[in-house]
């Protein structure tokens, strides 16, 4: 970790930004920070001391249905050269996001105030998406069966029970 | 906050306090807490994703807090492994404390459902709500991305029948429930007859009255996380729209970040530390309540009453215990956005007003909802209950 490291933190609805940037900080006392946030996002005072910069996004939100603005935003990202970018989500389309931003490092920042990478490419995010999506489906077909077989008891004890 | 002011009240009461709880080390969200900084002693118990588990937590509180050997044992907040807890230290007297509806909706704990407040309450709807909690978590489930709600679930197995059984018995072995309003109070008919309603508090003395702001636009503030659905800010919405079609003589206040898009009248504060609240109500001249859903307690609305400032909330679970109506502030109906526009506006026209029902608001934080107050007006009954 060298003393001028460039890290962008890509702020998603649901969460802090000042909380993250201290968070980023802290992790990266020597780091620049760059605060990434919708066009229209309110940032405080807190998140304005903590950002070398707030960077904002040309749309509210980018989708793979809209590529010309998706394409421009990357290509912006990538020109901004971060060593790292910090997303406050580990969802495939930040993960996707991320990755195509071209830094040396993906970071996940969790809420517990802990940092983890995140797969470095495009193709690695995918595959753990994947992965994940086929446990989770088959989950949920056994919970699915199993809710519907297995009903809770009636009476005294159990469900059903009427006020006395 | 409630778990805090608790601990802190009963032993300024002269009662021997610790607190165990649960930190779940490698939980995406925030989670724990520096046993050394809190004024009482307190015991943190790590657990990792393996252990973090029925089979493992329960004997490991059962362990810690026989070692302690307490006379009455309070369970504060959890989800589902919580139930299993309360289990694991029947041999106490036991005393369970529910913050929202936790027993009553396995969803996510708020019995809201399709916009609106749902009938159903998994003591006697069990089948029915396993179902919809199964719905709701679906997403989560589905790409095994699991947060804290669903993980409990998950480990907890309360997706099975076993699990409500077991909920039902660990109820009926505490001496006692507590809970925030007289509403949820009515959803354990019959199935406890011991149940306390104690409100959540604030601290009155953080809370400066000043006059209210002369200068500029009048200013309604809305706190809260608000940009949850089910604090109803799109009623709020549709009754400033309304009261705009004849007046702009104020502005909307709202603490959140994250809005692309206000309509016109609102402005966005940025999210704000809890420290910078007291000088935001000092701002207002009216403070909004509009929750849709059944709100427990109703923090934002007793915080505006200690700052002095007039509230008109939805009458909704516990925020219809808080605001007396025509006297601190108005209540509305759920999701009434023209009786909230009337309401508002009968508060925007008569300074006088704001200035009278501010002051009576101030007088009921101090005496109902300051931290001391509640601890000391409440618990010792709660107490003698458990015969401690």
């Amino acid at each position: 970790m060298t003393a001028s490291r460039r890290i962008a933190v890509y702020w998603s609805p649901g969460r802090s930004l000042a909380g993250a940037l201290e968070v980023m900080a802290r992790l990266e006392p020597d780091a620049r920070l760059y605060a990434i946030v919708p066009r229209e996002y309110v940032v405080s005072d807190r998140a304005r001391e903590l950002a070398e910069a707030v960077i904002h996004s040309g749309a509210d939100r980018y989708s793979i249905r809209t590529p010309w603005p998706l394409l421009k935003w990357i290509v912006h990202l990538r020109r901004e050269r971060f060593d790292a970018v910090a997303v406050l989500f580990d969802s495939p389309r930040l993960m996707l996001l991320a990755a195509a931003a071209h830094a040396r490092t993906v970071l996940y920042l969790r809420p517990n105030g802990t940092s983890g990478r995140l797969p470095m490419s495009p193709v690695g995010a995918a595959a753990l998406s994947a992965g994940r999506r086929l446990r989770g489906s088959g989950t949920y077909a056994i919970l699915w069966a199993l809710i519907r077989l297995c009903t809770a008891a009636t009476g005294p004890d159990g469900g059903g029970r009427q006020p006395h | 906050m409630d778990v805090y002011h608790t601990c802190a009240g009963l032993q300024a009461l002269g009662h021997t306090v610790h607190l165990f709880a649960a930190r779940h080390i490698e939980s995406r969200e925030r989670t724990g807490f520096e046993p050394d900084t809190l004024p009482f002693d307190a015991t943190r118990l790590d657990f990792t994703n393996s252990t973090m588990t029925p089979r493992h937590v329960p004997p490991r509180f059962r362990e810690t807090v026989d070692a302690w050997n307490p006379d009455a044992v309070f369970f504060a907040f959890g989800y589902f492994l919580k139930t299993y807890v309360m289990g694991a230290l029947a041999h106490y007297p036991t005393v369970a404390r529910y913050y929202a509806y936790e027993p009553f909706c396995p969803r996510d704990l708020r019995r809201f459902k399709n916009g609106e407040s749902c009938p159903c309450n998994y003591l006697r709807t069990p089948d029915v709500c396993r179902r919809c909690a199964l719905d709701a978590l679906a997403p989560e489930i589905k790409t095994w991305r699991l947060l804290t709600w669903g993980r409990d679930y998950w480990v907890s197995r309360a997706f099975m029948p076993a699990y409500h059984a077991r909920l039902l018995r660990a109820l009926r072995t505490c001496q006692a429930v507590i809970v925030y309003n007289e509403m949820t109070k009515h959803l354990l008919d019959g199935f406890h007859d011991r149940v306390f309603i104690v409100p959540g508090g604030i601290d009155a003395d953080r809370y400066e009255v000043s006059a209210q702001p002369q200068n500029g636009p009048l200013v309604v503030l809305v706190t809260g996380r608000v940009e949850d659905p089910v604090k109803g800010l799109d009623c709020l919405e549709r009754a400033v729209a309304r009261l705009r079609r004849t007046r702009h003589d104020f502005e909307v206040w709202v603490t959140r970040s994250d809005w692309v898009g206000a309509p016109p009248g609102f402005k966005a504060t940025g999210w704000l530390a809890p420290d910078a609240l007291p000088r935001l109500y000092q701002q207002a001249n009216v403070c909004v309540v509009p929750s849709a859903w059944d709100e427990p307690f109703g923090i934002a609305a007793a915080e505006a009453m200690a700052a002095g400032r007039p509230v008109c909330a939805s009458r909704v679970g516990g925020l219809q215990d808080i605001v007396v109506d025509n006297e601190t502030g108005f209540l509305f109906d759920r999701n009434d956005d023209t009786m909230l526009a009337e309401r508002l506006g009968r508060l925007l026209d008569a300074a006088a007003l704001r200035g009278k029902m501010g002051a009576a608001g101030r007088r009921r934080a101090e005496t109902v909802y300051d931290w001391k107050r509640v601890i000391e007006q409440n618990y010792p009954p709660i107490l003698e209950a458990l015969h401690v």
